[in-house]
């Protein structure tokens, strides 16, 4: 005698095989993407939250320079830009 | 109102140029038809992908026991040789298009000691022709993985050693004394062939009593059984089919031994290999233990079939290595028991100066 499986567990179980094929695919897909060259051309997710984001970008500059100035120890050098955060900006102290 | 820097959460703490991410989305693509990496190991970069993918299949396949006695490295590359920043760079701006070869690079970094005299003797008990066997099989297995050096090995670079010397010079060297310290119940069986051990031990096992000797001839038993049907990847192998690899290879100073399979720690062939292990890496890097070549620009069904004999490969060597360290691990703790019982029975004071305690 076969059993029956409830119809709700059945659904649960179709959608969720439905949703690992979803997923298979769109990974395999956007490996595919990258494996052609086209990565350039591929959603980066960190890109995506930077766009919601312009801010970031600045925050980013300003950090990137400061690690660079103190990696690099370019001295006091008269013609260095001056390291300023973007305006209206709050640097935590940690 | 002010704005607080923002943290963008959920990404990766690296990332790679599209160059890295090239060869690696490659390789992922076949990782991912064969079920080593998963659709949630995908966080927006391929060589993270495999990396997960990667590091989950090693821990499936016990590499946290196999580094309790290993210390080494694994690695999917796309050189032999790890580079700087610049020489990655410089290597870069003389290519025309991402690299179409991975490699798989194994090597060791130190020697895994195993003193195996206490352990032969416990063994000679049950049988004599046991200890034999135990040493040729579990010194076959291990080659099957990394370069071993032992009493052949000692024997050998003793030979050399003492031909340059003076007959004064020989009383007072350690050489002599690597043919003298072989365990008795090795004298003269030293060479057993591999397939005779193996029929050896099956004969032998059903008969052992006590689990001690159980567990060490059971872990020898497992070890042939892993490695069955594997050869190794030493590089020179590659050669024929890759010669620009020789030229790679020639840059190198010989191959580091991953097991040091001697009779007491400081014995006379700890002795030779401590002097060989002075002069190695000298005039370049080791060579890797193991290299295997990935080839990315094949069909999907060539490219899965080689992905799937790498990492059939790889499982046998982490499977078979994380039993030979459960053996090692129980050889070890023979060995302690063995210098415990000799150092109770050493004329220490009864109440010890803190000297003392210390030496103890």
């Amino acid at each position: 005698m076969t059993q029956r499986v409830p119809r709700r567990r059945a659904q649960s179980r179709r959608r969720r095989a439905c949703f690992k094929d979803r997923r298979f695919a769109s990974v395999m897909s956007a490996l595919q993407a990258v494996a052609a060259g086209g990565g350039a051309s591929f959603t980066d997710p960190m890109l995506e939250q930077v766009k919601q984001c312009p801010e970031a970008f600045k925050a980013g500059e300003f950090l990137g320079k400061m690690f660079d100035a103190v990696k690099y120890d370019f001295g006091e050098a008269n013609n260095e830009d001056r390291l300023l955060p973007p305006p209206g900006v709050v640097m935590p102290l940690v | 109102m002010p704005v607080t820097v923002p943290s963008v959460k959920g990404i990766p703490w690296r990332y790679c140029s599209y160059w890295d991410e090239e060869p690696a989305a490659k390789l992922g693509i076949s990782l991912l038809r064969l079920g080593i990496c998963r659709p949630e190991d995908w966080t927006g970069s391929a060589v993270d992908f495999v990396e997960r993918g990667f590091r989950r299949f090693c821990k499936q396949n016990r590499i946290d026991v196999v580094r309790r006695v290993w210390d080494g490295e694994l690695l999917l590359m796309d050189q032999i040789f790890d580079m700087t920043y610049r020489e990655r760079q410089e290597a870069r701006a003389d290519a025309a298009e991402p690299n179409q070869t991975l490699f798989l690079v194994g090597r060791f970094n130190s020697a895994a000691s195993v003193p195996l005299g206490s352990t032969l003797s416990i063994l000679a008990q049950q049988d004599p022709m046991l200890p034999a066997a135990f040493y040729a099989g579990i010194r076959h297995c291990l080659w099957k993985w990394m370069c071993v050096y032992d009493y052949c090995s000692a024997f050998n670079d003793a030979k050399d050693a003492m031909l340059a010397m003076e007959e004064s010079e020989l009383k007072d060297s350690v050489y002599p004394q690597v043919a003298t310290a072989v365990p008795p119940w090795l004298r003269n069986r030293l060479k057993m062939n591999p397939s005779r051990a193996l029929r050896l031990l099956r004969e032998i096992e059903p008969n052992l009593t006590g689990k001690l000797p159980q567990k060490l001839v059971g872990h020898v038993l497992d070890m042939f059984r892993l490695s069955e049907g594997y050869a190794p990847a030493w590089p020179h192998r590659l050669i024929r089919q890759y010669p620009e690899i020789e030229a790679l290879l020639e840059e190198c100073d010989g191959i580091g031994a991953g097991c040091l399979l001697n009779w007491y720690e400081d014995d006379p062939v700890s002795a030779c290999f401590d002097e060989q292990a002075t002069y190695l890496g000298q005039n370049g890097p080791p060579e890797p233990t193991h290299l295997r070549i990935i080839h990315l620009s094949q069909s999907h069904s060539d490219s899965d079939k080689q992905v799937r004999g790498l990492f059939d490969y790889i499982g046998a060597l982490l499977r078979s290595l994380a039993s030979a360290a459960e053996l090692i691990e129980i050889i070890r703790s023979i060995d302690d028991e063995h210098i415990r019982e000799h150092r109770l029975q050493s004329a220490l004071p009864v109440e010890p100066s803190s000297a003392g305690i210390r030496e103890e």
